[in-house]
C-alpha cells in the first residue's frame, strides 16, 4: 500500500511557508528546504553505509561514491516528475516547481561546490548552514571532521531541525514532511503512524528515525487532516502529469493490428502467469 | 408651517422632522447644505490647549475659520486626518446639526475634515461634488437657547452606544480576506489597518487555529500529553476570544518557540485553558518559564498566583548581580538550607535532584581546590 495521492497533496500543501510575500521575493523557505533535503539525503546514505561520517573526496573512489549516493537520495526527495521535457521538483516545500536546474545540479552548484568546498580551505570548524543562526545541521572540511572533504552531523542538529521546519504554516511539520518523502514508499502497518515509523526507519538513520517518530506520534493530536482512509493499494504518483489515452486513439488501427496487440498483451499477461481469459474464449 | 432656513439648498427639497435630543423632542429641518456656508464651531472645547498656546502667540483676539481649520489639522488628538479619509471614501455617515442661524452644534470634526478632504480632492474628482453640500439637519426657528444646549450635550457628553466587535471578530474577517487570496497590502485597505496589524493578526490566527484544534482534540489517557481538551468548538472558540489578547502577547514574545518547539505550545495551550495568566507580563514570560526549571515548577502549582511567582523568580534571577557579596549570601542561604534538612526530608528527594546535587557538590569541591591552590 501507498499514501494517496490526494493524502501526499494535502501534507504538501501544509508545508508551505506562513509567510506571505506580497509579491516580493522570499528565499528563506527555499534555502531552509534545501538545506532540509541536502540533510536528509546525507542521512540516508549515513544509513546506507552504516557510517556518522561521509568522506565527499571528489578524487578518491569512496568520495565519488558517496557523493553519487547522496545525489541520488537528494534527487528520490526532491524529483516529482523527470518525465516531461520540464522537470517538476520541489525547490521550496509546498510548491511544484518546473523547470530550472536539474537536482544533481542543484546538489552540485549550490552544495558540493559552495560550502563543502569552502569549508576544505577553512583553519576553523565550518558548520551548515549559517542561516538560520544557531540551527547548524552539519560538520564540513578538515577543522571539524577530521577529512578534507569529511561531512558528518552537527551535536545540536534535534535542536536545529525544527528551525528549519519552523516557517511551515502547519502545525504538524514531521507528520507532513514524512507523508511526503514517503510518497512513492511501498508501506507496512496498521495506521498512518505505524505506516511512517516503518518507513522512517528503514530509509533513515537510528538517531533521525527515533527523533523523527517520536515528533510524527506527538503531532498526532493536531494531525485532525491525515484522511480517515489516507492509503491507496495501488501506487498513485503525487505531481506527475498522466498519459490520458483518447478515446479515439483505436480509430485509425486496422483489425489486424489491434488483434496484434491483444495477442502480444496476452503473452505478457502469460508470461507472467497471471490468470485471464482470452478474446477467443470470451467470443465462444 | 415653520420658516425655511436662508442657507438650506432647496433641492432635494427639504423637509421638516421631530428629532430627540436629550430627552427633548425638537423640530428640525432635514436638508442639503452647502459647506461654504457653515461656520465651524470657535469655542469647540476639544482644541482649547491648542487654541490657547496660538492666542498666546498671536495675542487675544477672535481666532479665523482658518486658523481654527489649521489647528485642527495639526492636532494629533482630533485625529482629522483618518476622518478625511474616511469620508473620502464613504462619504459623510452622519448628517451635521446646525443652528437656525447657521450656527454649527454638532459635527465639528466631521465638518473639518470634509473641508480638508475638499483640500485634497481634484476639482475635477466625480466626488467632489457630493462632499460640497452635506446633508444636516437645522434646528426650526422656534428653538431656544436651551434647545441648543440639549443638543451639544447629546452629542458631545453622551457616551456613544457604538461598540467595536471583539477583536477575535475582527480578525475572523482578515483571516477570511487572507483566504480569499488578498495580500497584507490589499487586507490593510479593505479594513483600513497598518500592514503590520494585518501580520500581527494573521499570525495570532496561526496560533489561534492551532489552540483551536487541540483544544477540540479528545481527551486521550494513553496519550503522552493526555491528548486534547475535549471541547466544543464553541467552547474552544469562546476560550480564543476571551484569551485573544494573551495569544496576541505569545505571538509578540514566543512565536517562533511555539512553532518549533511542539511540547512548549502544547504546554502553553493548557495554561491558557487553565487559566493560568492574569496579565501580560506573565503571558511573556511562559517561554522563559518553561526552559527554567525552578520557574518551571513555580508555574505548574495548582494555585491562582503560579505565573506570577514564576515570573517573580525569573525577575529575581535576572536582577542578580554576580557579585562576590552576592554569591556569599546565596551560599550561605544554601548552606543553611541544606543543614536543616534531616535525612528524612532527604530521602523523600527524587533520585534526580539527590544526583543533580551530588553532581554539583563534586564540582564544587574540585572547583574551590583548584582555586585554593592557584592562590598559593
Amino acid at each position: 500500500m501507498y499514501f494517496s495521492e490526494e493524502q501526499v497533496s494535502i501534507s504538501f500543501k501544509r508545508l508551505a511557508s506562513r509567510k506571505r510575500t506580497d509579491g516580493q521575493k522570499t528565499k528563506t523557505h527555499l534555502e531552509r528546504t534545501s538545506v532540509l533535503m541536502y540533510f536528509l539525503a546525507f542521512d540516508a546514505r549515513c544509513k546506507g553505509v552504516n557510517l556518522a561520517r561521509l568522506d565527499m573526496d571528489p578524487d578518491r573512489p569512496d568520495g565519488k561514491a558517496n557523493r553519487e549516493a547522496v545525489a541520488l537520495e537528494f534527487a528520490k526527495l526532491v524529483l516529482l516528475d523527470p518525465t516531461l521535457n520540464e522537470i517538476k521538483q520541489v525547490l521550496e516545500l509546498g510548491k511544484v516547481s518546473g523547470g530550472g536546474k536539474g537536482p544533481a545540479e542543484r546538489l552540485s552548484s549550490n552544495f558540493l561546490t559552495v560550502p563543502l568546498k569552502k569549508a576544505t580551505e577553512q583553519a576553523e570548524p565550518f558548520f551548515y548552514p549559517k542561516r538560520p543562526r544557531s540551527a547548524p545541521m552539519v560538520r564540513l572540511g578538515q577543522a571539524a571532521t577530521g577529512l578534507k572533504w569529511g561531512m558528518e552531523y552537527h551535536q545540536d542538529w534535534p535542536s536545529s531541525l525544527p528551525k528549519l521546519l519552523s516557517e511551515v504554516k502547519a502545525s504538524t511539520q514531521f507528520t507532513d514532511l514524512a507523508i511526503f518523502v514517503m510518497r512513492d514508499t511501498r508501506l507496512s502497518g496498521a495506521d498512518y503512524i505505524e505506516a511512517l515509523s516503518n518507513a522512517i526507519s528503514s530509509r533513515f538513520s537510528d538517531q533521525l528515525a527515533e527523533f523523527w517518530i517520536e515528533k510524527v506520534k506527538k503531532e498526532k493530536l493536531l494531525a485532525k487532516h491525515i484522511l480517515s482512509s489516507p492509503f491507496s493499494f495501488t501506487y498513485q504518483p503525487f505531481a506527475r502529469s498522466r498519459q490520458i489515452a483518447l478515446p479515439n486513439r483505436f480509430d485509425d488501427v486496422s483489425r489486424d493490428e489491434l488483434l496484434g496487440y491483444i495477442s502480444n498483451l496476452e503473452g505478457i499477461l502469460e508470461a507472467n502467469q497471471i490468470q485471464f481469459k482470452s478474446l477467443s474464449e470470451r467470443n465462444k | 408651517m415653520t420658516a425655511k432656513p436662508s442657507f438650506v439648498l432647496s433641492q432635494p427639497e427639504p423637509y421638516v422632522k421631530q428629532r430627540l435630543y436629550n430627552g427633548r423632542k425638537l423640530v428640525v429641518w432635514e436638508g442639503k447644505v452647502n459647506i461654504d456656508s457653515i461656520q465651524g464651531w470657535v469655542d469647540n472645547p476639544r482644541i482649547e490647549l491648542a487654541k490657547k498656546k496660538l492666542v498666546q502667540k498671536v495675542g487675544s483676539r477672535e481666532l479665523s475659520q482658518d486658523e481654527i481649520f489649521d489647528l485642527m489639522k495639526n492636532d494629533p488628538e482630533v485625529k482629522l486626518k483618518d476622518l478625511r479619509d474616511d469620508i473620502i471614501k464613504n462619504g459623510l455617515r452622519e448628517p451635521l446639526t446646525l443652528s437656525f442661524s447657521g450656527k454649527l452644534l454638532d459635527g465639528n470634526r466631521r465638518f473639518f475634515a470634509l473641508k480638508s478632504a475638499l483640500e485634497t480632492m481634484l476639482v475635477t474628482d466625480p466626488n467632489r461634488q457630493d462632499l460640497e453640500a452635506v446633508n444636516a439637519y437645522i434646528l426650526s426657528i422656534d428653538s431656544t437657547a436651551e434647545d441648543e444646549q440639549n443638543v451639544l450635550v447629546e452629542e458631545n457628553f453622551s457616551p456613544s452606544l457604538k461598540i467595536e466587535w471583539p477583536d477575535y471578530v475582527k480578525a475572523m474577517h482578515v483571516v477570511a480576506a487572507s483566504d480569499e487570496g488578498l495580500t497584507e497590502a490589499e487586507i490593510a485597505k479593505r479594513f483600513s489597518w497598518a500592514k503590520a496589524k494585518v501580520k500581527e493578526t494573521l499570525r495570532i490566527h496561526e496560533i489561534i487555529s492551532e489552540f483551536l484544534t487541540y483544544a477540540t482534540s479528545a481527551v486521550d489517557p494513553d496519550d503522552e500529553s493526555g491528548g486534547g481538551l475535549g471541547l466544543s468548538e464553541q467552547e474552544a472558540e469562546t476560550l480564543a476570544s476571551k484569551n485573544y489578547q494573551f495569544f496576541n502577547e505569545a505571538q509578540k514574545s514566543f512565536f517562533e518557540p511555539l512553532k518549533s518547539d511542539f511540547d512548549f505550545k502544547i504546554q502553553f495551550f493548557k495554561w491558557v485553558h487553565d487559566g493560568k495568566f492574569s496579565s501580560f507580563p506573565e503571558v511573556r514570560v511562559a517561554y522563559k518559564a518553561w526552559k527554567s526549571p525552578e520557574a518551571m515548577a513555580a508555574i505548574v502549582q495548582p494555585h491562582p498566583t503560579a505565573a506570577k511567582d514564576a515570573k517573580a523568580i525569573l525577575d529575581y534571577n535576572s536582577r542578580i548581580s554576580r557579585s562576590a557579596d552576592e554569591a556569599i549570601g546565596r551560599i550561605e542561604s544554601f548552606v543553611a538550607f541544606l543543614n536543616d534538612m534531616s535525612a528524612a526530608e532527604m530521602s523523600l528527594l527524587p533520585d534526580t535532584s539527590i544526583n543533580k546535587l551530588e553532581k554539583a557538590l563534586e564540582l564544587v569541591i574540585q572547583m574551590s581546590r583548584a582555586a585554593i591552590k592557584n592562590k598559593a
